[in-house]
């Protein structure tokens, strides 16, 4: 819940954007967007940006160097000029709804609501009574279709659970075999892999105890075979 | 009367009425429906008459005199709702001056994901999404509940409401982000 609060109230590159011209009282020009290109930068490092708007904040930092770029060097021409004018177009039409937005705040705040007349109350018909033009069929198709629209969100799911549940076993796997032995090779532990995906489990599960300190490892050479050893 | 009938029915109709079901109903002309809903309104949409009528997406209803909302809520027992983030407020004020959008294009506007944001909207029934056959995507309009809670008789009362909406300029710009967009992601 906390970490939804925090998305609401980060508005996003536009916005800070729009804050750090209008702070400097400029207009917005390419001339006044290249001048904040380094405090917009600053902000984005400071700021603890969530991970979901990091892309976006990315996309308008990059056509702001652009257009600083351009401006420290007007002889270097590159294919697409128009770059530079279409962020300062799009953040003028932000502006724009930025502005009109002020004023609907204050007419939502002002409580001139309008109220509609309370429902009526319906009189409950006795049973139940389905609409005619529902058929087993029509409800069969509707259900149908609400499953394709969802089968790739449960692809997804499936995938996402059986790596994860992989990466477990083989770490617990590892754990007991080192235990026993105290030190083997990699090559030990992927020699009954099936698949790439199972090799990569494995050095995840190997990355993992790593990290956790259970096990030391040690490679000779690039490309060698790593010793996986009992951290003491 | 056209109006007589008309006002009779809005008012026995607690929720808003499409303007195609009054068609089929008084089976009558456009222009006749049409004049009687714009006399109707010029009559009642003043500040001395305690009812007001508002239309929202084809839909019209009988609502409150908005001078009177403390009264009522009163009346009603009911809270204004809570207060809007900067985001929601943002995102609301797109949609509702360029509505309906895509959430694509709504995206290009604030220049950041609204994903969150649109679902909040959608719970607090403050927006509502439809399918667009044409652009084989959801739609966002403002609801009802949203445009009364403005004490608006309509969205196009909002100010600069013409220009906003029906900027061509902003439409092409909408365009040309979306293209280059959807280049940048072939490129990758």
């Amino acid at each position: 819940m906390p970490f939804e609060i925090k998305l609401e109230q980060f508005s996003g590159p536009l916005q800070l954007l729009l804050d750090l011209i209008e702070g400097e009282k400029l207009s917005i020009t390419e001339v006044s967007l290249a001048r904040v290109t380094e405090g917009f930068l600053k902000h984005v490092d400071a700021q603890d940006v969530p991970p979901e708007e990091l892309a976006d904040f990315l996309i308008v930092a990059t056509k702001l160097l652009l257009i600083k770029s351009r401006a420290i060097l007007p002889q270097l021409q590159l294919e697409e000029e128009e770059d530079g004018s279409r962020l300062a177009d799009q953040l003028r039409m932000y502006k724009q709804f930025v502005d009109a937005s002020r004023t609907i705040e204050s007419m939502y705040l002002s409580g001139n609501v309008m109220f509609p007349r309370e429902r009526t109350i319906l009189v409950k018909a006795r049973g139940f009574v389905p609409p005619v033009s529902v058929t087993p069929t029509v409800l069969s198709e509707a259900f149908r279709s609400l499953l394709k629209r969802l089968e790739p969100f449960f692809a997804l799911r499936r995938a996402s659970l059986e790596r994860v549940v992989s990466v477990q076993e083989r770490m617990t796997e590892l754990r007991d075999a080192i235990v026993e032995r105290s030190r083997m090779m990699f090559r030990d532990m992927v020699g009954g892999a099936t698949s790439k995906v199972d090799v990569v489990v494995s050095f995840l599960a190997l990355l993992e105890l790593m990290k956790q300190r259970i096990v030391k490892a040690a490679q000779g050479d690039a490309f060698q075979d790593i010793v996986i050893s009992k951290s003491e | 009367m056209m109006t007589t009938a008309l006002e009779s029915i809005l008012f026995a109709s607690a929720k808003p009425v499409a303007i195609s079901t009054l068609k089929k109903m008084l089976d009558v002309s456009d222009e006749v429906l049409l004049e009687a809903i714009a006399d109707i309104k010029g009559r009642f949409n003043v500040e001395s008459f305690g009812i007001h009528v508002i239309e929202h997406e084809g839909k019209i209803q009988l609502v409150t005199n908005p001078s009177q909302a403390e009264r009522v809520a009163a009346l009603l027992k009911e809270e204004t709702d809570g207060e809007l983030t900067r985001p929601s407020v943002e995102t609301l004020t797109i949609i509702a001056y360029r509505g309906p959008i895509t959430k694509p294009e709504i995206e290009q506007i604030r220049g950041v994901n609204c994903t969150l944001i649109i679902r909040n909207l959608l719970v607090r029934g403050l927006i509502e999404e439809a399918d667009d056959v044409e652009r084989l995507q959801p739609v966002y309009t403002v609801s009802p509940d949203f445009v009364r809670h403005l004490g608006l008789h309509s969205i196009s009362e909002l100010p600069d409401y013409g220009d906003l909406h029906e900027n061509e300029k902003i439409t092409q710009l909408i365009e040309r982000l979306q293209d280059e967009t959807s280049n940048e992601s072939s490129c990758l």
